[in-house]
């Protein structure tokens, strides 16, 4: 008798057995290790870039000797003007300084991969839609005039209809 | 009556099933790449440099204006809206075999109809000799400008698939590039990829901006 009212106390429910949850977070660390790949800058915090699809894209294999560069739409007016500008290592330069900025960063960048892979270089255009070709055409040279070859233009995989739209 | 303790649950299979799912997602995912639209940059310009002799028929004209509106070859005016038809004219202009030279100058277009090439006077002679030209004004739009370089790479691309799929019954894509399995060892005849680009070698001129 005395036993049947014990009951409610007495008897625990077992401990879950927390043993694997180490395991469980390793599962999401490779995960994530594998799934993502790392940050080259944090341009989003300086302009606004949307680029237009396309469908004819290639694949970037070796992040190694990319370079990113941006051409958007600033997210802080510079000196009252909204007009596109370029972004590269997270430094906002306008048209005029273009130049100089672009030299500084093909240097840098080929000092990040290395003496081996440095004439290699390529990089990865983030232009946004709304941009006159004519400050994309001064990048392009001035990336050529510091013989870079290659360049991505990054897009977005889709119908190209809603660039003409 | 004997206290009875519940038995404490066996989580030794918990890492297991992690693993399962680890290998699971390993698997099922593949490493986010990124990608985009490949072009290749001028060399810087050089004032001694003789520029090599074109024939005018060997070279296709886009002339893209800053209202996004085209004109091809001097003579056709197109919209904006009219871009996507340019995919199907450069791939004419291409495989038009102005000389008679050319065996692989035909496709299988869309409906499932073979379009051969044409022989006009005023398109190329041979692939390897056509050359797209593409002219810009500095206030063109890019979105513009992409769509119209978008195009272009997708003409020779299609041609390319074609080729690839007639003759290896696949696409380029997945042609066999040369390299043996282990990817050290590289024989040129293994390339396939390499001989159906030859076919069709993309050539895209941007020619300096004008104002």
């Amino acid at each position: 008798m005395k036993h049947k009212f014990k009951k409610e106390g007495g008897d625990k429910a077992p401990k879950v057995s927390t043993a694997a949850l180490p395991d469980i977070v390793f599962m999401l660390l490779f995960f994530f290790m594998t799934a993502a790949t790392p940050k080259k800058d944090n341009a989003e915090a300086y302009v606004t870039v949307k680029t237009p699809n396309a469908t004819e894209l290639s694949e970037i294999k070796n992040q190694l000797i990319v370079g990113n560069a941006y051409i958007g739409i600033p997210k802080a007016p510079i000196k009252g003007s909204n007009a596109p500008v370029l972004c590269l290592n997270d430094k906002v330069y306008t048209r005029s300084q273009a130049k100089e900025a672009i030299k500084t960063f093909v240097a840098e960048t080929r000092k990040k991969i290395g003496f081996k892979d440095a004439g290699k270089m390529e990089v990865d255009l983030r232009v946004d839609e709304s941009v006159d070709l004519g400050f994309v055409n001064e990048v392009k040279e001035l990336l050529s005039a510091q013989k870079v070859r290659t360049v991505y233009y990054k897009a977005v995989q889709g119908s190209i209809d809603r660039n003409i739209r | 009556m004997a206290k009875k303790e519940l038995p404490e649950v066996n989580a030794s299979s918990m890492a297991d099933i992690a693993f399962l799912l680890l290998t699971f997602f390993l698997v099922a995912t593949s490493i986010n790449v990124d990608k985009g639209v490949r072009t290749t940059l001028p060399p810087e310009k050089d004032p001694n440099r003789v520029p090599s002799e074109v024939k005018m028929r060997n070279v296709f004209t886009i002339r893209v204006e800053s209202n996004g509106g085209l004109l091809v070859e001097d003579e056709i005016f197109m919209d904006k809206n009219q871009i996507p038809e340019l995919r199907e004219m450069v791939k004419k202009f291409v495989i038009n075999n102005g000389d008679g030279t050319c065996k692989e100058c035909y496709y299988t277009n869309e409906e499932g109809a073979t379009i051969q090439g044409e022989r006009k006077a005023n398109l190329s002679e041979e692939p390897s000799q056509a050359v797209v030209l593409l002219q810009n004004k500095n206030t063109t739009p890019y979105r513009v400008y992409l769509s119209v370089f978008n195009e272009i790479k997708a003409a020779y691309a299609e041609l390319r698939d074609d080729v690839a799929q007639r003759k290896y019954g696949r696409p380029y894509k997945d042609l066999p590039d040369g390299y043996s399995k282990n990817g050290k060892k590289y024989t040129e005849e293994d390339d396939k990829k390499k001989e159906v680009r030859m076919i069709f070698k993309e050539v895209i001129v941007e020619a300096e901006p004008i104002q």
